[in-house]
Order: C-alpha cells, then sequence, then structure tokens
C-alpha cells in the first residue's frame, strides 16, 4: 500500500494506492499516527487507487475515526469505486462516514 | 481440481490466495469476482488463524472444484466445532462512536459469494462457497 500525501489549505489529501489487507493494513494505522502527531485537523483520503478492502482494512479505518474524531479532527473520504464502494457499502460504513465522489468535492465540503 | 495444504498463518496468505486465484483462472467467472474471491479466502483464513488453533499455527486445507456451473472453494481446519454462517450478524447502523471495532470479517466471507454453506465432517469445520459461473 502506497500513501501520497499532499497539504491543500488546512486539509490534508491522503492518497491511498494498492490494497488494504490484514497484511498491509498495520501502515495504514502507521499513518493515522502521523496525522494526530501533526495535529491535522481535516484529513481526506482518497480511496480511487485502492483496488481492495478487507475487513482488516475496516477495523483500521474505524479506529483511526474514532481518535481523529477524539482529537476534534474531520476524517473523509472520496473516489471510491468497485469492490471498495462495495464493501463499504454492505458493511455500513458508507452510512457511517462522509464520501465524496472527488478530492475537489471533498475539499469544498 | 486441486488442494492446497498449509498451516494456518497470516504468512500463509499469499499461497492460499495464489492456489485460488489460479484455479479460479481456469474457469470463465463474471469481471469483479477475483477481488470478490480474495475477499472471502482472506477473511476465512484471518478467522482460522485467529480462533480455530488459539494462536497456535494448525493445518488448513483449501480445495477448489468446480459444481453445478459453480466455482466453489472448500475450506477445512481442524479446530473446535465452528459454523460462521450461526454468527450473529453485526449491527451496520451504528455511528462511529458506538461501532465497535472488529466484527466484521465472517459477515463479509458469507455474504459476499453466490453460495455458502457448512458441515462439520470427521472432526474438520468444512465451509464451502461458491461463485457461479459466467452463463
Amino acid at each position: 500500500m502506497e500513501f501520497n500525501n499532499t497539504k491543500n489549505g488546512d486539509a490534508l489529501v491522503v492518497a491511498v494506492t494498492g490494497r488494504m489487507d490484514a497484511i498491509t493494513t498495520t501502515e495504514f494505522d502507521a499513518q493515522c499516527q502521523t496525522w494526530l502527531a501533526d495535529g491535522e485537523s481535516k484529513v481526506v483520503v482518497d480511496l480511487s487507487g485502492l483496488e481492495y478492502i478487507s475487513s482488516a482494512g475496516l477495523r483500521s479505518i474505524l479506529s483511526a475515526a474514532k481518535q481523529l474524531k477524539s482529537a476534534q479532527s474531520e476524517l473523509v473520504f472520496c473516489g471510491l469505486s468497485g469492490m471498495v464502494e462495495e464493501v463499504f457499502n454492505v458493511s455500513g460504513f458508507a452510512a457511517m462516514f462522509t464520501l465524496y465522489k472527488t478530492i475537489d468535492d471533498a475539499l469544498a465540503g | 481440481m486441486s488442494v492446497l495444504r498449509v498451516t494456518a498463518d497470516l504468512s500463509s496468505l499469499p499461497a492460499v490466495r495464489e492456489h485460488v486465484q489460479a484455479n479460479a483462472g481456469r474457469t470463465e467467472l463474471p469481471d469483479g469476482t477475483g477481488h470478490k474471491l480474495d475477499l472471502v479466502i482472506e477473511e476465512l483464513l484471518v478467522n482460522v488463524v485467529n480462533h480455530a488453533y488459539q494462536g497456535d499455527g494448525g493445518p488448513l486445507e483449501v480445495e477448489c472444484v468446480v459444481r453445478d456451473k459453480a466455482f466453489c472453494c472448500l475450506i477445512r481446519d481442524w479446530g473446535p466445532p465452528f459454523n460462521p454462517l450461526e454468527a450473529a450478524a453485526p449491527d451496520v447502523g451504528q455511528p462511529i462512536e458506538d461501532r465497535p471495532v472488529g466484527g466484521m470479517g465472517i459477515f463479509l466471507a458469507t455474504t459476499t459469494p453466490d453460495t455458502c454453506s457448512y458441515v462439520r465432517r470427521d472432526n474438520a469445520n468444512e465451509l464451502t462457497f461458491c461463485f457461479s459461473l459466467r452463463p
């Protein structure tokens, strides 16, 4: 899994590519710790390059969301497609989180 | 088709994935089935790793067959009796603060395939899941 981070005003845009599974998901956990340490107030996770997610990935995302919420930070997602979008829908994560189509939508929101 | 026997451990996941994808590749499955196969395999393997042998390694078998116009995988472990189809579905309507971390694996594994069945046979848990071939 790869992370490409860019700062856009107050928001940190994190483009995630690859697969989020039981083996790789610890990388997302580590990323989240840096967002908290850096005091990021808004994190936009761009999942357009993510081709696969499993329950391990959902666990990491939920854990990150709880921690960022406690730190009064905003976490939103954009660019979901394919099986990632399906997994978000089936698991109820699509209803739990704010999802945008594009990065621009997420930054404007 | 063929049977792969591995130790139930996260490090076996790539080999199990490859075995299933190689067998699936010899059939005609609808577009997008590949990722769904990966998902079910991962969730079932992780469940065996975490629960069947109390964290110690133990054997896991993955058998791939084509039956009734479907590509099927049989996952076998020799842990205590456990039927994933009887596991309670998670509450998917909770907000972030209340939603417990975890509990999605079995749910995704049993709801993603076209069919899913369980049998306890010869001291083993045997879960069979199938994806219909392209018509």
